[in-house]
């Protein structure tokens, strides 16, 4: 800054620099944690971003010094492709400069580019790691593919087993008859 | 939410997933799909029960003993989200349900609310009892008739995403008591029988306000922008109608469609230009087909800095405007020319 030397500096000037030190010490304190998945794989992970996580926060609480030492914190159930998809989500959700429009339009293409089975590998990654917007996200996008399916749709998608009798099922839709429901 | 997954099975995955994950999202449906779920296998029979939400249509007279039926039948008092839709027609009012809903709020803790109701007498108010929640996040209102609430009404300290839908008369000034009954709202979006399209969005740092009107009739288009840092907060200006005290702002205007004889639009147009005349930034753009007008009475633009003026032709009655701002430093003039879309013809500075 070559405006220092000058004597005649006026006060919101004074101010804008100190302010501009202050971002630069901000800058280089942001700090970064180690993460490892279950399938070994280390992730070097900004702190804004992983203290998101209720897992590594209840970690670094537990065991405060693994946020200092070079020690991962290990996710055990939690893949590096997941991590990696949820790292996307929250560096996307987390960019200052994002609109409305564009976070609408990530998470149109982040849905698109998941099947099924990776839809629901993510959720279980995503409650094992407590992170509350991408939960609530990924359970109401599922909430939408069930919506208005019918039975043998949503025991598909669930990879459920029907375990009713016949006679049960019957029995259960008699008794469910009451709340209007249409059964498929 | 808890974890006890171990090892990574291929298959049957849902099982791995938590009744707790399964009535998270069971909560987003309807309350009639999230019953269905009963038939899916054993496992799934009660599941039902804890899904934390309430969402029904209640269009039926018999609608209201479902709802009492199903809350008779749930394991838990716990409703994150509500959904109620009393439909498109009037439908007479249930004495009781104040007294319900008022329950199923505080007991529920109810966080998103999303309520719609068309009733026939304009004097009642949707239960107050939303309006006064410690533990509502988002608030979707659908109603038909002027809503006007008196301020010791609306107290909802942790609302933050306000959407009111209001077919009726009520004024822009109705809603002021929600905006001031709700310090930590970041979005506010209103629309009404006036106003096509009201947005407030409250951020850290900034604060930007969107209105759209339109009228059909001439499909003429209003469109206000103002836009300023969170320190210098506008929105009470904009609620108690007193523009003129918005100066650290910028200010972004668009007039289009066919604009013929006393428009709304028009009259509504120098009404906010007169009422925004103190602030140091406007962008206006005029883009109407007809403009038939003698020169109106334009104000002084006290503090204007910064203009940009986007104007069809140069007999534009706005054409005079930089002559009205004795402080103007920064003056962008375009004149748009019918056979281009864009901004081909640019003028410099004069």
């Amino acid at each position: 800054m070559a405006e220092e030397t000058e004597s005649t500096k006026t006060e919101p000037l004074k101010t804008a620099e100190e302010e501009f030190k202050k971002l630069e010490i901000t800058e280089e304190e942001e700090s970064e944690l180690k993460l490892e998945t279950s399938d070994h794989v280390t992730f070097m992970v900004e702190a804004s971003i992983a203290m998101k996580f209720g897992a590594v926060q209840q970690y670094l609480e537990v065991s405060p010094a693994a946020s200092a030492s070079a020690t991962a914190i290990p996710l055990h159930n939690v893949a590096s492709r997941e991590l990696i998809l949820i790292l996307e989500y929250y560096r996307m959700h987390d960019w200052v400069d994002a609109g409305e429009r564009d976070l609408k339009e990530f998470d149109e293409r982040f849905l698109k580019d998941l099947n099924y089975e990776e839809l629901k590998e993510l959720l279980l990654a995503a409650n094992y790691l407590n992170v509350e917007k991408l939960f609530n996200f990924l359970t109401k996008s599922i909430a939408n593919i069930i919506r208005n399916k019918d039975v043998e749709f949503v025991r598909t998608f669930f990879g459920i087993d029907n375990d009713y009798t016949p006679e049960e099922e019957a029995a259960y839709r008699e008794e469910n008859a009451w709340a209007g429901v249409k059964f498929v | 939410m808890t974890n006890e997954r171990i090892g990574y099975a291929e298959e049957d995955r849902i099982s791995e997933l938590t009744d707790d994950v399964v009535c998270h999202i069971l909560s987003f449906l309807p309350s009639e799909e999230a019953i269905a779920t009963s038939l899916l296998s054993t496992r799934w029979r009660f599941v039902w029960h804890m899904v934390p939400a309430l969402d029904f249509d209640c269009m039926k007279p018999t609608s209201q003993e479902r709802v009492n039926k199903f809350l008779s039948l749930r394991t838990t008092q716990r409703i994150t989200r509500l959904r109620l839709n009393y439909g498109k027609y009037s439908y007479p009012w249930l004495p009781d349900t104040d007294k319900w809903l008022s329950a199923v709020i505080k007991k529920g803790k109810v966080e998103h609310l999303n309520f719609s109701l068309c009733r026939a007498d304009a004097n009642d108010l949707p239960p107050w009892s939303m309006f006064t929640s410690t533990t509502i996040v988002t608030l979707n209102l659908k109603v038909s008739f002027a809503l006007v609430l008196p301020s010791f009404v609306v107290h909802l300290p942790s609302v933050k995403t306000l959407h009111i839908h209001n077919h009726g008369c009520t004024s822009l000034s109705g809603f002021k008591n929600f905006f001031y009954g709700s310090p930590a709202l970041e979005l506010f979006s209103i629309k009404t029988a006036h106003v096509t399209e009201l947005n407030i969005v409250r951020k850290t740092r900034h604060i930007r306000l969107f209105e759209r009107r339109e009228t059909r009739i001439s499909h003429a288009m209003f469109k206000l922008v103002i836009e300023s840092d969170r320190h210098n907060d506008f929105i009470p200006h904009y609620f108690e109608d007193h523009l003129e005290n918005v100066v650290k702002a910028k200010v972004y205007i668009t007039v289009a469609g066919c604009d013929f004889l006393c428009s709304r639009v028009m009259t509504r147009l120098l009404y906010d230009l007169k009422q925004l005349r103190n602030v140091e930034f406007l962008s206006f753009a005029d883009f109407r087909l007809l403009d038939i007008y003698a020169t109106p009475p334009l104000p002084k633009f006290q503090n204007l800095v910064q203009l940009r003026l986007y104007l069809k032709d140069s007999h534009s009655v706005f054409f005079k405007l930089s002559a009205r701002c004795p402080k103007l430093k920064d003056f962008e003039f375009v004149i748009m020319d019918d056979r281009y879309s864009g901004f081909e013809l640019l003028l410099p500075c004069y």
